[in-house]
């Protein structure tokens, strides 16, 4: 099989995995560590879980996340986020719109756009 | 939370990034640093078997791929010049020998940037308004501690004037008008590393 540009997957995967995040914190609010572990379960999603770190540190500046330390039951004290009306109004904008993109180039694939 | 209490592979993996992350903003760097070494810390045991922490260190990514996605999402752009605060700074120290309009400036400068926290902003503000402005008063008021009058015989008197306390008194204040707005203005400077 022919290798993928590196730059052109790895932009859309940069892309992509700040409203994995939010979808992560749809339901309930979760740490750090467990937000960075779950999304490492899924196939190709991330390459490497450092890299995420600096993006939850983006997601709280620009106000979509917001975050509390509270006791764990082992260990140092954590980080939860949750997110904002903003963030929650986000998620669902680009949850609408990557249903169109997906779907459209699915289809362009399959069919080579011949309908 | 101490590095001691990580194995001997994550240890080493921390200083890596330590040195690694040395182009990051320091809060931003200090940030990924907790973050990482939570992350070891959750993730590994200090007697784990080696190849298991090697798996865990190989998920997460060599220090300098973590800075590199650091810096893409840094608050401050590589190589920043931030001239904006460093305007800031001048017009904080100079400005208000301009009417005080100067300082007003530096003022808004200081608190529309994006660099400083809140909490540098006011020290920014408070400590000694006017940034050097108040040395020229200091010095005026040194002078004119000592007053004199025409006596009824033709001759002067004066009172007041130079006195070890006085003198003792104007050093301390002129020193204070120095040294606070040059330690502010450093501490300011400091923060644009």
């Amino acid at each position: 099989m022919e290798p993928i540009s590196g730059t052109a997957l790895s932009q859309l995967r940069r892309g992509a995995l700040e409203f994995c995040i939010l979808g992560l914190l749809r339901e309930a609010e979760r740490y750090s560590y467990e937000i960075v572990h779950a999304l490492g379960e899924f196939d190709g999603l991330v390459t490497s879980e450092g890299t995420l770190y600096p993006l939850l540190s983006r997601l709280r500046k620009d106000g979509v996340v917001a975050t509390r330390w509270r006791e764990s039951p082992a260990g140092p004290p954590r980080r939860y986020y949750r997110l904002t009306s903003s963030g929650r109004a986000r998620l669902e904008a680009f949850t609408v719109e990557w249903a169109r993109f997906r779907d459209s180039v699915d289809a362009v694939l399959r069919t080579g756009g011949l309908g | 939370m101490s590095e001691s209490n990580l194995h001997p592979l994550a240890t080493a993996h921390l200083q890596r990034l330590r040195r690694a992350s040395r182009t990051l903003p320091r809060r931003e760097r200090r940030e990924l640093r907790t973050e990482i070494e939570a992350h070891l810390t959750q993730a590994t045991t200090p007697d784990a078997p080696d190849v298991e922490v090697l798996g865990v260190l190989d998920r997460l990514g060599e220090p300098k791929e973590i800075v590199a996605a650091g810096l893409l999402t840094s608050s401050r752009p590589v190589g920043a010049r931030h001239i904006q605060e460093w305007f800031a700074i001048i017009l904080l120290l100079f400005g208000a020998f301009a009417f005080g309009i100067g300082w007003l400036v530096g003022l808004a400068l200081l608190w529309s940037s994006s660099v400083w926290r809140t909490r540098d902003k006011w020290l920014g503000t408070l400590m000694l308004p006017g940034g050097f402005a108040l040395v020229p008063f200091v010095l005026g008021l040194g002078s004119s501690t000592q007053s004199c009058v025409s006596s009824s015989a033709g001759g002067m008197r004066c009172t007041g004037g130079s006195s070890t306390g006085n003198d003792i008194l104007m050093i301390a204040l002129l020193l204070i008008a120095v040294i606070v707005p040059l330690v502010s203005a450093t501490h300011l400077a400091r923060r644009l590393r």
